[in-house]
């Protein structure tokens, strides 16, 4: 009974942990003060207004969202065929082929960004907006391969043959089996390619430049040399955006990821 | 302990008025049971009759809503599992899968503090009973299932239990192998003296195995008594039609207060029943398969019957009937297969006392 | 020597290429080759000149880097225990405690939202709340605990409790979906052999629940030995973890050789890491 109530405390102080800085940047988005303030001082969306009147962070949340839409897209092109290869075909070397493809989430973003932009000076790309998708496209590519792969199972191969056994081609077979299969694996996993491509910082610091910046990094720039209300205010639009999204998700798939299998 | 006295010993298992709900369904609707030191229980029923339930209540899995269990006569309905003298035998067996053979069967025993020595001793007999000497290193993820049916005994057996619970042990096996299961658990049931309460769905099986059986159904008990009365007298249309293959006859009481099945042209006289009879009384008369026999149309009170199907069953054949309406099933020895064929007219016939009248209630 | 023809007439046979073509070159123009110029670069003079080991030397000399490196593992092993030590009472929570699903899920959503979000956003929240006036002191000094406001900022305390605080969700998840796969029946089965609560927790579930809390160590370890933004951030630039070298080698210096030398250390260190970690889990089957 002792050790419930312990652990009840603990979780709850642990969720506590981590719902509160999120909520100090909320509310200290509204003060009225020039400088950081929480509580805030007064209630006001005029530190919202400045952001959105202000054309350099409209710039950047443009080319985050281009640029994390376009990742995804390509992520998709690139892992879905990948994964099929994996899931349906048996060659040498295919276990060394997924953990190529997969690798980009286990190693240092910061060492990817460094060895990206020494490549695209050699190739003399280096800080255009080609140089940013295609790094961005690589570390998100995983998220793709992860979602869709569980689910070209052995039984949905025998649906596959089924459906050519019916006379339909390997391409009438794609569209109308094998892609409404993994459609939802495709979703999420495009969904975890946008959003970690419009939260990346590391890989994209070495990428921008002062007229092409995403919001991450003009964020970074920003607090290193002041700290005020506005960077509070961009963030509480990227915290509100990110709880939508999940709102959305929760809604449409359910997130009862924690529940008991039965 | 001493040796328990047959009839005047306390019941080892003494389960009384014992009521489950779960929302709207009545998992258990009163049960009252005893059951003696050494016997063998069969909980017999048709999916969903409550059985598992009744088990875990048994165990400590699940609080009944009200009633009393009882082991040894002490009440242990408010002791949670851990703490009760009985052990189960899982219906997917609920092996851990991170352990090995031996570190599962000797769960029991290291959880009471006995000393390693010790256990691997005792998990080594107890193994070598099973038959599965020198599988002690493997994972359960590495044996069979009729393996692993065996090492989930014999890691319920080492703990000597004085009850075992056993849920459909045998439901995941092929058929071969399931009935040399059965052989073997009866064998070991009698040389250790353990009381087994054994819930099963499939008739043969609790005939086979049961020196008494529970049957169950929606929640309650419908009859419970040894194998061979509940066969030859079964309370209920429900018992009849569970257990082996019954037809089932109409009985109406004559003027002459004789109850008698009109079947077609002919009117079978059944036995007379202990309780009153009067006119109009109606009852219901059940009729083993093995005892209807061909006959000629002479004998007295022959049925008509056209066969409808004949099904090998090996050894056996099962001739299907109908008598003027009435679907009447008839058992035979397999040589006798070439005897019958669909369409073809043929009389039947039953010595009187092979009827068995229900009871009142039953009808 | 015969068989190698045969060996490549079954590469080509057998390899998907229609749907491997666009990967494999991708990956191999954007990443493996990247990595590989990085490789060359870390051991080839600056001056274009030929072969050398001097800029691992340079690194691998200077006792100021093993500092550093030492001070990065450091920050990471701790941010990883305690993320494992917060993360598993709430995992088992979430899952066994909470029976609500309504409650859980938002649970869930509270856990997946700072994930959703920049890393930038987050540590900022920790600025706020770390600094000097932030309400984390304030709450202290006014509660008499301690008289000078901490210097939270610019300490490994600070980078630590904004890394946890980051890489938390990764430990609750991974834990939390391995003790939700876990068969109760087993649990069951344990207390009908005589297991107590305690005895079924120490037996049964933690041991099935830790490949799901070593997974999410491994994801926490690795981010948090890379992790830039959040030392950058939180560090006030006086405390100096790896990463920040590379960065300053490849954004401000411009030394790709010496930079290369560095980014291979951190690699190969994360990765012997890993590796290790993968060798001594206890929870691998033996077969
Ligand atoms: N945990 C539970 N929650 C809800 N209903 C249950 C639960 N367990 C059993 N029941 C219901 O109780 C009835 C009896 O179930 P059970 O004892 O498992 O039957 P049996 O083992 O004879 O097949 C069934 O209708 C079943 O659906
Ligand atoms: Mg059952």
């Amino acid at each position: 009974m002792i050790a419930r109530v312990a652990l009840g405390g603990l979780a709850w102080l642990t969720l506590a942990y981590l719902a509160f800085p999120l909520v100090v940047i909320l509310g200290a988005s509204l003060t009225t003060t020039e400088f950081l303030a929480f509580p805030p001082r007064g209630l006001t969306l005029a530190w919202y207004g400045r952001v959105v009147a202000d054309p350099s962070y409209v710039g950047a949340f443009w080319t985050s969202t281009w640029l994390a839409a376009l990742a995804a897209a390509s992520a998709v092109l690139l892992g879905l065929p990948a994964s099929l290869a994996i899931a349906r075909h048996d060659f040498p070397g295919k276990a060394a082929l997924a953990a190529l493809l997969m690798s980009p989430l286990l190693l240092p973003h910061i060492v990817l960004g460094a060895a990206l932009l020494q490549y695209c000076v050699h190739v003399g790309i280096a800080r255009t907006p080609l140089a940013l998708l295609v790094g961005h496209t690589v570390i998100v590519a995983p998220f793709v391969i992860r979602a869709v792969l569980p689910l070209l199972t052995a039984e949905q191969r025998a649906l596959e043959e089924a459906s050519m056994d019916l006379g339909a081609g390997p391409f009438q077979t794609f569209c109308r089996v094998t892609l409404p299969l993994v459609r939802s694996g495709v979703v999420s996993g495009a969904l975890f390619a946008f959003i970690s491509s419009w939260i990346n910082v590391e890989l994209s610091m070495f990428g921008t430049t002062a007229s092409m910046t995403t919001v991450p990094v003009k964020l970074l720039n920003h607090v290193q040399y002041q700290v005020d209300p506005l960077i509070a205010a961009v963030s509480g639009i990227t915290i509100l955006a990110a709880a939508a999204a999940i709102v959305a998700i929760d809604v449409v798939f359910g997130l009862d990821l924690l529940a008991e299998r039965k | 302990m001493t040796a328990p006295v047959a009839g005047a010993a306390l019941p080892l298992l003494d389960i009384r008025d014992v009521a489950k709900r779960y929302g709207r369904v009545a998992a258990l609707a009163g049960v009252s049971l005893e059951i003696g030191q050494g016997e063998f229980v069969a909980l017999l029923g048709p999916s969903g009759c409550g059985k598992t339930t009744l088990l875990r209540c048994i165990a400590g899995f699940v609080a009944p809503d009200s009633g009393m269990i009882a082991i040894d006569g002490i009440d242990v309905t408010a002791l949670p599992p851990h703490r009760r003298p009985l052990n189960t035998v899982f219906q997917n067996y609920a092996l851990f899968p991170h352990m090995t053979v031996a570190e599962n069967v000797g769960y029991g025993p290291a959880r009471r503090g006995v000393p390693r020595a010790e256990i691997a001793r005792e998990v080594d007999a107890a193994l070598a009973m099973v038959g599965l000497d020198g599988f002690a290193p493997r994972r359960p993820s590495q044996l069979s299932g009729g393996q692993q049916q065996r090492v989930a005994l014999a890691r319920a057996l080492i703990n000597r239990p004085r009850l075992l619970l056993l849920d459909e042990p045998l439901g995941a096996l092929d058929l071969k192998l399931r009935k040399q299961m059965q052989l073997e658990l009866k064998r070991l049931q009698a040389r250790l003296g353990i009381t087994f309460v054994f819930v099963t769905h499939d008739q043969e099986e609790a005939m086979t195995m049961a020196d008494r059986i529970v049957v169950m159904e929606g929640g309650s008990i419908a009859q419970a008594g040894p194998a061979t009365e509940i066969y030859a007298r079964p309370c209920s249309r429900f018992v009849a039609g569970f257990i082996g293959e019954a037809n089932l006859l109409d009985l109406v009481a004559d003027p002459d207060g004789r109850l008698r099945a009109r079947i077609g042209g002919a009117a079978i006289v059944a036995p007379l029943s202990g309780s009153g009879s009067g006119v109009g009384l109606s009852r219901v008369g059940m009729l083993r398969a093995e005892a209807l026999r061909p006959a000629t149309a002479d004998v007295p009170d022959a049925v008509a019957a056209t066969v409808t199907d004949v099904v090998d069953t090996g050894g056996q054949v099962l001739v299907h009937l109908d008598a003027a309406g009435i679907a009447l099933m008839m058992r035979r020895l397999g040589d006798a297969r070439a005897a019958f064929a669909a369409g073809q007219r043929i009389h039947v016939a039953w010595s009187p006392e092979a009827l068995h009248v229900l009871p009142e209630q039953a009808g | 020597m015969t068989r190698l023809p045969a060996f490549l007439g079954a590469l080509r046979r057998d390899m998907p290429w229609p749907l491997l073509a666009a990967p494999l070159l991708f990956f191999a123009a954007f990443f493996a080759f990247p990595l590989a110029v990085v490789l060359v670069a870390s051991v080839t003079a600056a001056d274009g000149g030929g072969l050398t080991l001097a800029h691992y030397a340079r690194v691998l000399l200077d006792a100021y880097h093993w500092d550093i490196l030492w001070l990065t593992l450091r920050i990471a092993f701790v941010t990883t225990a305690i993320a494992m030590m917060l993360g598993y009472p709430l995992a088992y929570y979430l899952v066994r405690v909470v029976e609500a699903r309504w409650l859980r899920r938002a649970c869930v959503v509270l856990l997946v939202i700072p994930l959703f979000t920049s890393n930038i956003v987050r540590s900022f929240g920790w600025m706020v709340l770390l600094g000097r006036v932030g309400i984390v002191n304030e709450t202290l000094q006014g509660a008499g605990l301690i008289e000078r406001p901490i210097r939270f900022l610019g300490s490994e305390t600070g980078i630590v409790i904004g890394l946890v605080y980051i890489l938390l969700p990764f430990v609750v998840l991974t834990t939390g979906n391995a003790i939700a796969a876990i068969d109760r029946r087993l649990e069951e089965a344990a207390s009908d052999l005589g297991a107590g609560p305690a005895q079924r927790f120490r037996t049964i579930v933690w041991p099935l629940s830790l490949p799901g809390l070593l997974s999410g160590a491994v994801i926490v370890f690795t981010l948090a030995v890379s992790a830039y933004v959040t030392p950058a951030l939180l560090s006030s630039g006086r405390v100096t973890v790896f990463s920040m070298l590379i960065y300053q080698q490849y954004a401000s210096v411009f030394d790709f050789h010496y930079g290369g030398a560095l980014s291979v250390v951190l690699l190969v260190a994360t990765l012997l890491l890993l590796w290790a970690a993968a060798a001594i889990d206890p929870t691998r089957r033996r077969t």
